[in-house]
Order: structure tokens, then sequence, then C-alpha cells
């Protein structure tokens, strides 16, 4: 169950689309929202935190970046108020992308927003995507840059290849499955997965799904393209609102690597992507 | 999301029955579908023809493997049929015990395994650590020995703030909410995220305990004995969390709990 949704609280343009998201999110489901606006300088600057101390040079470099969070975080309360849905701001000490990751262990769903390359904020330098869904335990909903209605996303595509990866992803998502009017389990095969080994794994997988209350049904496709193409080809031929997928890590040398098929969806998404690594 | 579908490991070990009867006990009061599955140790690889073609004593050997397997199902089916479980199978199955697990457990939410070292004779010992590594659900591990706390009496959880802990800790959550009482040890400098996670597991109605401890060395077995303490009828940690080599080399936390518990353990990786 997503008891406690974390969501990434800003000033880019996309935050007011991704906090509606994740505050309809948390109404349909509940939960407890979590808003949350980074600081912007690592917690090893200021490990106990930024106290301002007025008139000096650090405070003219810290203070406006204290109340840029502030800021943000009124447009969050703004948001979550009118929703109506449980909720609290956090102003984390820390750069955005390890402070949302350290803030997903106490949550059961992340939301961030999609790159966006025509907006560039100070402390998004990094991809912020690829480093909360690789170092966070908790499933990560990628809202995309195209700015979805909150309302968007009744009819789900899971991406499936056998992998334990795939398998997290969707273990990670039942919560949004059941919320879902239709699931379709997008069964893409290639080289190291063919049509037979889905036909073995189907019932197995149908009765897992199903004894969580959902029935979906299984469309096997052998891609034209590259696989995470497909994933978006087939989720716009079927207008699904949510895209759900794991990633691959390729271990801790690679970590700041995702696969190719999570680079293009991340990349291109136009519906909101629910990953899991 | 509670437990829908529990896989149990089925063998011919004496510790067999202990972790099916826990396992369906489980699923019992989950209303889960409990899968009790018993794995040959014939390859899957290995086809009933390629068998019949090649010496008879293989197909012989075979046939005793499979025959052994589908005796542990029995046991399965007898002592499902006394639990009065709802909804359960039984699957015999050509494979490695290891792999064949891994493989189910993809379509489960909860993995229950044997603790390592009351394997039956010519099987792998490594099943809980491969499982733990390979298959992305939660592993809950049974002791051999004989435990005599409840599952549900109080709960341990041994926390570090690691990606590892976090899953042990979301996978357990059904069970701690069944448990008596759940009490958190938090290991390291920090403790302060303690509360935040208390904060978490309260919005999933489970009230826990918070403590902290300064220690660094044989948090293993400082973790086993304030489990034997609390009188803790299971224990919730994260598994593996330091690279395999330094596991080997300076022993860990996981193995030493693995290799000296006397508890169900619940792991995650």
């Amino acid at each position: 169950m997503f008891n406690t949704i974390l969501v990434h609280v800003d000033l880019s343009s996309h935050a007011p689309a991704r906090m509606r998201y994740a505050a309809s999110l948390a109404q349909n489901h509940h939960a407890h929202l979590i808003g949350a606006a980074m600081f912007g300088v690592s917690r090893s600057i200021f490990p106990v935190g930024y106290a301002s101390r007025p008139g000096t040079l650090e405070a003219s470099y810290f203070d406006p970046l204290e109340l840029n969070a502030r800021r943000a975080l009124a447009q969050f309360e703004e948001i979550a108020t009118q929703t109506r849905v449980g909720h609290e701001t956090r102003v984390v000490c820390d750069q955005a992308d390890d402070g949302l990751a350290r803030l997903a262990r106490f949550a059961d769903l992340v939301v961030i927003s999609q790159d966006d390359p025509d907006e560039a904020l100070p402390d998004l330098a990094v991809h912020l995507p690829e480093y909360v869904i690789l170092n966070s335990a908790r499933p990560v909903l990628v809202v995309p840059r195209a700015d979805p209605p909150a309302a968007a996303g009744r009819d789900v595509l899971l991406a499936w290849d056998g992998s334990k990866e795939a398998s997290r992803a969707m273990s990670a998502a039942l919560p949004l499955l059941r919320e879902a009017s239709t699931v379709t389990i997008a069964a893409l095969t290639g080289p190291n997965f063919n049509a037979d080994e889905v036909r073995n794994a189907r019932p197995d997988l149908m009765h897992f799904l199903g004894r969580h209350g959902i029935a979906p049904r299984v469309l096997i496709r052998e891609p034209q393209r590259d696989a995470g193409h497909e994933l978006l080809d087939v989720a716009a031929e079927l207008a699904c609102g949510v895209l759900v997928m794991g990633c691959y890590g390729h271990g801790k040398l690679r970590e700041l690597c995702l696969g190719g098929a999570s680079r293009t969806v991340l990349a291109e998404a136009r519906i909101p992507v629910l990953l899991a690594h | 999301m509670g437990y829908k579908t529990i896989l149990v490991h089925v063998d011919a070990s004496a510790a067999s029955s202990d972790r099916i009867r826990l396992a369906a006990g489980l699923a019992r009061a989950a209303g889960a579908h409990l899968v009790g599955s018993a794995l040959t140790g014939v390859s899957r690889f290995v086809s009933p023809a390629m068998a019949a073609c090649g010496d008879a004593r293989l197909a012989e050997r075979c046939a005793a493997l499979r025959r052994d397997a589908a005796l542990a199902l029995q046991r399965f089916d007898a002592l499902v049929r006394a639990e009065a479980l709802l909804s359960s199978e039984a699957r015999l199955i050509d494979d490695d015990a290891d792999g064949g697990m891994s493989v189910q457990a993809r379509y489960c939410d909860l993995v229950v395994v044997g603790q390592a070292g009351a394997a039956a004779p010519g099987q792998r010992d490594d099943l809980p650590e491969y499982l733990l590594l390979t298959s992305t659900r939660p592993v809950l591990v049974v002791p051999h020995a004989d435990h005599a706390g409840a599952l549900d009496g109080p709960a341990l959880v041994a926390w570090d703030g690691s990606v590892e802990a976090t899953r042990a800790v979301a996978g357990a959550l059904p069970l701690l909410r069944a448990a008596r009482s759940t009490t958190v040890v938090a290991f390291g400098e920090d403790a302060a995220p303690c509360a935040q996670l208390a904060a978490w597991l309260g919005r999933h109605g489970i009230a826990a305990r918070t403590g902290h401890s300064m220690l660094d060395v044989d948090i293993g077995e400082a973790l086993l004995t304030m489990a034997a303490d609390l009188g803790a009828g299971l224990l919730v940690m994260g598994g593996y969390g330091h690279a395999r080599y330094r596991e080997l080399l300076l022993g860990g936390v996981t193995a030493t709990v693995l290799r000296a518990m006397t508890l169900p353990v619940l792991l995650a990786h």
C-alpha cells in the first residue's frame, strides 16, 4: 500500500504538475504526502543543517537558497491543501539527488519529474531521475515534462521480460495496478526471452496478480526497434496513462549508467513512468 | 500489500515439516495461496528424452530423485490438510533447488526456506544466501533448531539506514503488523532517522519502539542476543549490504546471523 508518498518540491516550471499528480495519487491511495524541498547544498557542508547568521557573507550566499526552498514549499502547501490530503513539508539541508534518495527510505513511493533539457536549474546538474531510481530502495514515479493532468493514469502498461528487475517493478507497483481500470502486460521478446517462455510463465504471472485482485491481459510483441521505443509505442497505441518497468543497475561500478531501454524511456516518455531498481 | 502468494521450499530434510507448518500458518492468517515446491535436483537442461537415451543408471538416478521429491510433497500435502488451508498447490520441478526456487520467487510475495546446514545429502547448502542475492522477494529463513517463540511474538528490526534494510522492513510489513510488538534497533552514528522510520511504520499501523546501539563489531552476535532477551519471534534485517568478497574475508553480520540464528529471520537484499 502507498501510505506515505514523497514528492520533490522545487521552483521548476514542472513542479506544479508534479505536485498535483502526487497529491491526486495521495488522495486516491489515502496516503500521507510529504513535500521535500532541498536546500541545494550537500549535507556534508552543513551536517547539522543551515542556520542563518544575518549580515554575514555566508548568509548572502545561502539565505536565498533557503528562501527558494520555502517559496517552493508554499506552492506545495497550497496544492496539498486544495486537494485535501494529509501532508507535511520538509526543508532538507542537502542536494536534491541525495536528499530525495535518503528520504525515500521513509516513503512508499517517490514522485519526481523527468529531466527537461530546456530548463537547467542549478541543483539539477546531475540527472536526478537516474540518481534517485538507482539509490533509493523505493519505486520512483517520474512525471513527464509534458505535464500530464493529475487524473491521467487509469490504464497501466507493465513491461515484462521475465527478469528479476521486472519482477521487482511489478511487486512495487501493486497498489497502482490495483487502482487501474485496465492492466496490460507487454512482454517484449528478444534473444534472451522468447514467446515460449512468456507462455510458460503466463499461468504463474496471471495467478500471482490475480491473487492481488488484478486481471491483466498479456500482449506478446516482437520489437520492431529497440525495447524502449517499442514500450512507448505500445503505451501510445493503447492510450495507457502509466508505464511500469524495471531497470538494470549494472553493478556498483556502473551505477550511474542505466540500461538502454530505461534510458530511452526516461528521456522520451510523455506519460508517467514507475521505475523500480 | 499483504502476502497473497507464499512460496515454501519442500525437501526431504527433517526440518522441512516445521518450515511447511510455519508457512502454512502464515498463509492461513494472511488468506494467501501457499505453493509448496520440491526441486528434484535433476537439471532442467536434461529432458526426459535425453535421460532415456543415456545410461540406464542415469535414468534410474533421475527416477530416484523424482521419487524423493514426490515423497516430500506428500508430506507437504498432509501438513497442509492438517492446517486446513483454503488454497495451496504442490509443485514437483526438475531443477536445482537454488535456480528453481529463484525463478518461482518472481511470482510470489514471500519465500520461505530453511536455514543452511540442514539440507538433505547431495543438496547445495547455501539456499538462503542464493535466494537473497538472486530473487527480488523477501526471504524468510526458518531455523533448523527448535525455536520457542511464535512468529507473531515480539519482532526485532535491525536498522542501519541502508537500501537493504529499507527493503527488508517493507517486505516484512505484514509480519510486523501481526507481531505483538516491534522494536527497532539502529546501528551507526546517526540515530535521528530512527524517528522517521517509526513515523513511516506508524502510518502502516505499526507502533514501533526505537533504540540505538553504538556497536560496530560483532553486530550479528549482538542482534541475536537482543532477540533472545526480547523473546523475539522474528528478526528483520537487510542482507549482504557489503560486497561478497568483503563478507568472505571479514565475516559479516548476515553470515553470522544465518549461521547462528535460532529464530526465523526475514532478509532482503
